[in-house]
């Protein structure tokens, strides 16, 4: 019985070696309880973190999308320019001819896709305080419209009305406050009918708006809305920005409709055919993508901020390994003399440490949707399960483990087994 | 002839000093010999052995192991045939702290990529050959020395291979131990294996059909006494 080999080649088999590494990085972990739980938590927190970052920030995201595209139905918006385009010169774009009051009858005249129309003046940040008797507002802004914009916008009205298209007509001081100017001047009192002061000008509350609720809190609801005839004859300013928003007839597709706008807008703005646009279109639906696109890079940085954490527990792991390798110097050596490869011993040594920070990842998973969900709870609102981000976080721990375990592992799988057999 | 060696050489380079632990070996082992390599501390039978074992290449000379020149092998190379051809015996036992008797014992069937299935087998049986049959689910501090050291015979033979290389195999035992342990490597002699071993101790020797005798690196005696 004493000649000969097994007849078996060792690389045939690779699984069994693996499998042994696996259940001795189990046994490893079983025999040193305390060091590796400590990692494990180490680890977890990390990814805790990460994932209740993702968890909170997507569903941060749908919020906050459908509480500034706050419209019931796509609409349209033109500008004089890209609001968030880069790249042009700026004060080229400003020298753009305003958008008017003819650009919009002049759709609603031959636009046959338009619902409504509503011509908005942006105040371009500048704010004003209005003032009731002895109360007054913070600084807000007042926002010059038609009476379409809150049909355009599906503001809904908590006392009184929107005012109308005769009152638009004829440039009356009438105003509707927002939630939070209606609350600061009026508390506990009817404002419909009241007459309140912006500088020296006297306007009659016709309507409040609601509380809308939101994420973005006050911001969202700390403004007031005049007609744009009487904004033009109190507070117009000569940097005062133009827009104009229109609905498109359900029986339209949005693309239909921004196709016949664009087309009316160079008719109506005299451009001839080689000439560039000197207006922009956005559609709502193009406004949520690019708030969806500006939310996730935000939510990148603030991953890649928490992932930090991360990094730290990677770091943990590597001493751990290095720990680890150390005092196992003998049984690498009699490892080796059994007839392990250097590629075997690297592989257990890697296994051990991505075994320790994937167990790390699952708790961390489980411990992260736990909060993600207690945060939503918390702020109100929906709260989603972002499927892919928990593969991530696991593979990811894991990598951490492989990556961080590199170095401790060549550093076994590169002893001489000779020194490594009598090492004491 | 299972082991041939050729004007084997080890020098080792210690800062500019150059030592000849290994100075210029000739040696030919047959199948089924039972040699003993002796000699005082310095002698170079550790490294000798070493070579042997192939856990060393040598830097000059050849080896022939089983018709097989390995003195030029890979790292992975020299891995592969430890598994196949060499079975270890240690001073200090060299079992695995956290492993059962049969997980040790199966250790290089493991890496010789040998089925969990057939595994089992494989250390029952070695195992119930070594006496240890009722010890297999224990772990090394569970057992004593010469228990241990019977797992670890029980692991050098599993793979069946062509020499078994005993170093110092009785060197932490008590005497008693010590000759149940030799009395034990004589039945695995008699069945038909080859053995190398290392020792210092004449009555352990004694054991042995050939005792080589190493004095500074080379082969100072060579006899037979069976």
């Amino acid at each position: 019985m004493s000649a000969g080999t097994t007849g078996i080649d060792p690389r045939d088999k690779k699984g069994q070696v693996w499998t042994e590494n696996f259940r001795q990085a189990l046994e490893v972990i079983r025999t040193h309880r305390m060091r590796s739980w400590l990692l494990i938590v180490g680890v977890a927190i990390g990814v805790t973190t990460v994932l209740a970052m993702v968890t909170v920030m997507s569903g941060l995201g749908k919020r906050i999308q459908s509480d500034i595209v706050s419209a019931d139905r796509p609409y349209l918006f033109i500008s004089r320019f890209d609001p968030m385009g880069g790249g042009q010169d700026r004060r080229d774009l400003l020298r753009r001819k305003q958008l008017t009051i003819r650009d919009v009858k002049f759709l609603e005249e031959n636009c046959a896709s338009c619902e409504k129309l509503d011509l908005q003046i942006d105040p371009q940040g500048r704010m004003r305080v209005l003032r009731y008797e002895g109360e007054r507002t913070n600084l807000i802004q007042v926002v010059g419209a038609t009476h379409n914009m809150g049909h355009m916008y599906s503001i809904s009205i908590e006392y009184g009305r929107f005012f109308t298209e005769f009152e638009t007509d004829r440039s009356r001081r009438v105003i509707v406050l927002g939630y939070g100017p209606a609350k600061d001047l009026f508390p506990n009192r009817d404002p419909i009918g009241k007459w309140i002061k912006i500088g020296n000008h006297r306007y009659e509350v016709v309507g409040t708006m609601a509380s809308r609720e939101s994420v973005l809190g006050s911001i969202s609801e700390n403004y007031a809305v005049i007609p744009f005839t009487t904004y033009e004859k109190d507070l117009g300013y000569r940097f005062d920005d133009y827009q104009i928003g229109i609905t498109i007839k359900p029986e339209f597709e949005l693309e239909e409709g921004v196709d016949e706008v664009h087309a009316l807008m160079r008719a109506s703005r005299k451009l001839g055919p080689g000439e560039v646009n000197d207006f922009y279109i956005t559609t709502s639906e193009g406004f949520k993508e690019m708030l969806g696109s500006i939310l996730t890079y935000i939510g990148l940085v603030l991953v890649v901020i928490s992932s930090i954490g991360l990094m730290v527990g990677g770091i943990g792991v590597m001493n751990i390994m290095l720990i680890s390798v150390t005092e196992r110097t003998r049984e690498v050596g009699v490892r080796m003399a059994l007839g392990a490869r250097r590629n075997d011993i690297m592989q257990q040594f890697l296994i051990e440490a991505a075994t320790l920070t994937g167990a790390g990842g699952m708790l961390g998973i489980f411990l992260g949707l736990l909060t993600a969900r207690g945060v939503a709870k918390l702020i109100s609102f929906p709260y989603s399960v972002p499927i892919i981000w928990i593969i991530i976080a696991f593979v990811f721990s894991a990598s951490i483990g492989l990556i961080f375990g590199l170095y401790p592992a060549n550093r076994a799988a590169r002893m001489d087994p000779i020194k490594a057999l009598h090492y004491e | 002839m299972l082991i041939k060696v050729r004007d084997v050489k080890k020098i080792y380079e210690v800062g500019i000093q150059k030592i000849e632990a290994v100075a210029g070996i000739d040696l030919e082992i047959d199948r089924n010999e039972y040699v003993a390599i002796m000699g005082p501390s310095g002698s170079g039978k550790s490294t000798f052995m070493n070579l042997l074992g192939c856990l060393d290449t040598p830097s000059a000379g050849d080896y022939w192991l089983n018709g097989k020149e390995v003195s030029n092998l890979s790292d992975d190379e020299l891995a592969r045939i430890r598994n196949r051809e060499i079975g270890f015996v240690f001073q200090t036992f060299n079992l695995l702290p956290r492993a059962t008797a049969a997980q040790n014992v199966e250790l290089p069937l493991i890496y010789g990529g040998i089925s969990a299935d057939e595994r089992r087998d494989r250390a029952a049986e070695v195992l119930e050959s070594v006496g240890l049959t009722d010890r297999a689910k224990h772990r090394p501090n569970e057992l004593s020395g010469g228990q241990r050291q019977r797992v670890a015979i029980a692991r050098a033979m599993v793979n069946r291979p062509s020499i078994i290389l005993a170093d110092e195999p009785t060197g932490n035992l008590d005497s008693k131990t010590g000759i149940e342990i030799m009395s034990l490597f004589d039945t695995i002699h008699a069945a038909g294996n080859t053995i190398v071993m290392v020792t210092h101790e004449e009555h352990i020797a004694d054991y042995a059909k050939r005792v080589i005798r190493l004095l500074d690196g080379k082969i100072e005696e060579d006899i037979r006494t069976d």
